[in-house]
């Protein structure tokens, strides 16, 4: 296992946060674009209370182009998807040339559909593209831990969208599952922290959905500690 | 078959893949740091393999004689002594660093890695224009390059003949374990924004090397450490650094650095780490020790120099001054403490009055400059938005110094995108092609 240094840490992290934010947000987003089809109002309005983006946009219109387009509104995909960009750079003898690679092409196919009629179908090459960074990281990464912290980023920003997007209760339980099994591999005095116990517990009880995001919450907030004390006060130092 | 305006695809095919793997090098305009593609011209430049034995031959003596006047210049002065070079040459020169005096780098290697710039004259000869000894960068452009292609076009590589050369990489590695005094590679660099990242952490990724930043390091009783996230620590043993010589350490060398390692020098000094390239190699790559060149070769190898120096001139030599005032109109001036293509005049362009302001200048900062005949370098072709055009254009060598001196079979053709220019350097817009060097004639 090769050693990963503290600046790295953070850059690790959040690439998996960010990947992961653009491919979900790109999904939902889908959704809402098939909607919108027929003409009706969709409701953009609740998707960005569901994710906590301030309504800057104020017509379907102009949400669709710069919600997705728009590399100077912060909250754009495409401004999520320059972020793990950015941290792939960083990162490329960790994650690879080839792992890089894919994002660049992510974004260069991105930027290409700007305008297109039909976004799901012009974008399927840059699902596809993530895709193929996952494959990559998995392939040719060589220090496991570093792939690790990755997916953990990956895995929290996963928990963290399918809560505020209002998946099913069953796709949260796979998420929660996938989370505590990092969160396991990565954190070994983590019993100190959060009682698995209980936390099992209470996830084979959780019976209503508020139940589940108070739960989910719970663990989101100590994985958000642990991160803070583990990797940004690490570089703080 | 003649490769010489032969594409190996089409451009647009590599630039697209230079492009998706990220090959790009950063530039600073008004203040504001901008990313660019390094501009790719598929018709490669095609060294003969007579030609490259006779250049390989010239580079390795070159850079061996380098080596031993640095080992020199810091310990005995013994080319001083001799009245070879004089010593005004080497102590006023702003590479010398008189904290590496009596330091003797692991192995005894100061250059692990050179870029020589060379040009071909029109009647084939090749010159030496200028020597890269501190932080020679651009080899990563050619490696990637001919991978693209190849990947590109298989086919063009079938029966060429082409020496491969990916084992840039290998090369390096094998220089920072020769080198390495006990613990990990790693390969400092100054961050995400300086012109020459993608460079760092491609090569960290090729060579298995830590790509670190200065915050990662620490010395302690003389002895270099990365620190891990967790607070561990792992020494190293080898830091192919890529920051300049008086930001390394702020302890011996500018204090004001933020990019350097605390101590990293006394480490250096106790033996505990190779410093590739070696801090103080400046007093060797100066423009002015150039001239010299040649007469080191003679003393410490006592061989006549394969390569030849362009024409040159050193103002602070009277007889020399006075030629170069005479004919300025046909000379080219540079400075000797810049780089990058900076600080490089033509007395062709010059209006009357800019040659007397010269003239003035050169009489008056004698050391601070030097003169070159105008060498009348090839020609390559290279493609303009569908036409073949012929622009000018150089070559650095990438010369390796481990257990062994070894030139590598490939090199970094830089050539100029405007018509009748000779400033072929990325930062001035130039492009550049991949380097072909034929097994067989």
């Amino acid at each position: 296992m090769g050693a990963i240094t503290r600046l790295n840490i953070n850059n690790l992290f959040w690439l998996g946060r960010y990947v992961e934010r653009v491919f979900t947000t790109l999904n939902s987003f889908f959704k809402y674009a098939d909607r919108f089809i027929e003409g009706g109002q969709a409701a953009y309005e609740k998707y960005l209370a569901d994710i906590n983006v301030p309504d800057i946009y104020k017509s379907s219109e102009v949400f669709f182009d710069r919600y997705v387009f728009d590399l100077n509104d912060e909250n754009s995909i495409i401004s999520n998807l320059d972020r793990a960009l950015g941290n792939g750079i960083v990162l490329r003898d960790e994650i690879k040339t080839p792992s890089l690679s894919y994002l660049q092409l992510a974004m260069d196919r991105f930027k290409a559909c700007k305008g297109t009629t039909k976004i799901r179908y012009d974008m399927l090459p840059v699902r596809d593209a993530i895709y193929a960074f996952w494959g990559s990281v998995d392939n040719n990464m060589t220090n496991l831990e570093a792939l690790r912290i990755i997916h953990l980023g990956k895995s929290v920003e996963r928990l963290d969208l399918y809560l505020r997007l209002g998946y099913p209760i069953e796709d949260i339980f796979v998420q929660l599952d996938n989370l505590l099994k990092h969160v396991y591999r990565r954190f070994d005095t983590i019993s100190s922290i959060i009682n698995l116990d209980n936390l099992e517990a209470l996830k084979n009880a959780a019976s209503s959905r508020a139940d589940l995001k108070a739960l989910c919450a719970e663990l989101l907030d100590n994985v958000d500690n642990l991160v803070e004390v583990n990797f940004v006060e690490a570089v703080a130092v | 078959m003649n490769f010489m305006n032969t594409p190996v695809a089409d451009a647009g095919a590599i630039n697209e893949l230079l492009a998706r793997y990220g090959v790009k090098f950063g530039i600073y305009k008004n203040g504001t740091f901008k990313e660019q593609l390094f501009p790719f011209d598929a018709i490669p430049r095609v060294i003969t393999a007579k030609d490259f034995s006779a250049m390989e031959k010239g580079l390795v003596q070159r850079v061996d004689a380098l080596n031993l006047f640095l080992q020199d210049i810091y310990a005995d002065d013994k080319i001083i002594k001799d009245g070879v070079i004089p010593e005004d040459f080497v102590y006023i020169s702003k590479g010398y660093l008189a904290p590496c005096e009596g330091i003797k780098p692991p192995k005894g290697i100061y250059s692990h890695i050179s870029g020589i710039d060379l040009v071909q004259a029109k009647d084939g000869e090749w010159y030496i224009l200028e020597d890269n000894l501190r932080i020679p960068s651009g080899a990563s452009y050619p490696l990637i390059a001919r991978e693209l292609c190849r990947m590109a076009s298989p086919y063009t590589f079938e029966n060429s003949h082409i020496v491969d050369n990916r084992n840039y990489a290998a090369l390096l590695r094998g220089v920072m374990d020769y080198v390495n005094c006990g613990g990990i590679n790693v390969i400092l660099t100054p961050g995400r924004y300086n012109a020459a990242y993608f460079e760092h952490s491609y090569f960290a990724e090729k060579t298995g090397s830590v790509l670190v930043q200065n915050t990662d390091l620490f010395v302690e009783d003389n002895i270099l450490y990365m620190k891990d996230y967790q607070g561990g620590k792992t020494r190293v043993g080898a830091v192919y650094r890529r920051i300049s010589d008086e930001y390394l350490d702020p302890m011996t060398f500018l204090p004001e650095s933020l990019i350097g390692v605390p101590h990293i020098m006394d480490a250096y000094r106790a033996g505990n780490v190779a410093i590739i390239n070696a801090p103080g190699n400046g007093v060797a790559d100066d423009k002015g020790i150039y001239y010299f060149v040649p007469k080191m070769i003679k003393y410490y190898l006592g061989e006549e120099p394969v390569l030849k120096n362009a024409p040159t001139y050193l103002p602070f030599y009277e007889e020399d001054r006075k030629y170069v005032l005479d004919n300025l109109e046909t000379l080219v001036v540079k400075d000797v403490s810049e780089a990058g293509g900076y600080g490089v005049v033509f007395g062709r362009d010059m209006t009357k009055e800019q040659l007397a302001d010269w003239r003035k200048l050169i009489t008056e900062q004698s050391r601070r400059f030097i003169a070159q005949e105008v060498i009348d370098f090839i020609d390559l072709p290279i493609t303009d938005n569908g036409d073949t055009v012929m622009r000018k254009a150089d070559l650095r060598a990438f010369v390796l110094s481990g257990d062994k001196t070894r030139v590598w079979a490939s090199g970094l053709t830089r050539f100029s995108r405007v018509a009748d220019s000779f400033v072929v350097n990325s930062s001035q817009g130039g492009g550049f092609k991949d380097t072909w060097v034929l097994s067989q004639d």
